[in-house]
């Protein structure tokens, strides 16, 4: 059994899943773990599937080839080592955090915010950002998600957010995620 | 007393409706051993804080919920026969679920409930319940009606950004 994470990327149209999933239905290919959206316009969905033998792997990338040929949708391929992992899986001691980032919209927030918490060795779970409005009122804004252990003090990012709030000049909060177990 | 074990999904009695406990079996001993077993099995789940009994095989309707880990001013209730009378509000949190584990997902609730039900000693009991326990009670008074919660999943995104409106 190999498996493979898969991306898709192109101009948005009724059918592409379809499509997609069709040629791995025929290949034998099981979907395990599937995000998709749309990203102004553009078709965006990566993927995980495991491939029953060597010989889907020819079929499918015909397939995925075909695809790209006739509706620009341009795949990538690229095989996983070992069993994988099921299920969202946060590391145990951990609290689900979201950090949301809003201002007008200019170059650099997503670097700065992600520096922060790259330096602290916080891990990005999610993120979704997107510019709303137009010209020069847009305003950016980011919705995250980190996983922060329990024993880390919440007290050692401040300082570093509150210069990120005034050289950007954005609204930065941070407020813990209930994950509720029921 | 006993830890028993949970069922997962696809068991058919998550999909079932559960059968009120008639006012005879309330007081009888297996009964009240099945509460016990039920609120140990909770206990025993890391972060657990509700239980509905076919989540343990049983298509009974008694639900134990202990919110205190998140909401110290609360505490257990066990609930027999739990009714939701009135709700209000609209709440969104992430539930996950013992049955159907490593998935979770964003579940619009009532945010305040009024809740009926028969205590362990089959008296009847009334109140609003807010915050967690609200989300709590909702959760698992579904399980009662074989309803799971991602049979209610409000948004795969996560609602913070209304996907704009094409012109």
């Amino acid at each position: 059994m190999q498996r493979v994470a898969l991306t898709f990327i192109g101009k948005d149209r009724a059918g592409i899943i379809a499509r997609v999933s069709r040629a791995l239905f025929e290949a034998g290919c099981n979907i395990e773990d599937t995000t998709m959206t749309i990203l102004e316009g553009e078709f965006a969905m990566i993927m995980i599937a495991s491939l029953p033998h060597f010989q889907a792997e020819k079929k499918l990338k015909g397939a995925f080839e075909r695809l790209k040929k006739e509706w620009g949708i341009h795949p990538f391929w690229r095989p996983l080592p070992g069993k994988g992992v099921r299920g969202e899986k946060h590391p145990a001691g951990t609290q689900t955090y979201v950090v949301s980032v809003v201002g007008k919209d200019r170059t650099g927030i997503v670097y700065e915010t992600s520096r922060i918490l790259a330096g602290a060795g916080l891990n990005i779970t999610d993120l979704n950002s997107k510019v709303l409005g137009e010209g020069k009122k847009s305003v950016f804004a980011m919705v995250l998600e980190a996983d922060i252990p329990q024993r880390f003090n919440l007290k050692k990012l401040e300082p570093a957010l509150k210069k990120l709030k005034n050289r950007l000049k954005v609204d930065v909060s941070i407020r813990p995620l209930e994950r509720l177990s029921l | 007393m006993a830890v028993l074990s949970i069922r997962l999904f696809p068991d058919p009695v998550l999909r079932k409706r559960s059968k009120p406990v008639d006012s005879k079996s309330q007081k009888t001993q297996e009964t009240q051993g099945f509460i016990k077993d039920l609120t140990e099995t909770l206990y025993k789940q890391p972060g657990g804080i509700g239980i509905a009994a076919p989540q343990v095989g049983e298509a009974q309707r008694v639900i134990v919920v202990d919110v205190s880990p998140r909401d110290p001013s609360k505490r257990r209730e066990v609930m027999i026969n739990p009714r939701i009378l009135r709700q209000e509000g609209e709440v969104l949190s992430r539930e996950g679920c013992m049955s159907l584990p490593d998935y979770t997902a964003n579940i619009k609730r009532f945010a305040r409930v009024l809740v009926q039900w028969l205590d362990q000693k089959g008296v009847r009991q009334q109140r609003w319940a807010e915050g967690i326990e609200a989300i709590c009670l909702q959760h698992e008074v579904d399980h009662l009606n074989g309803v799971l919660f991602i049979d209610r999943v409000a948004s795969l995104k996560t609602d913070v950004f209304p996907r704009k409106k094409k012109k």
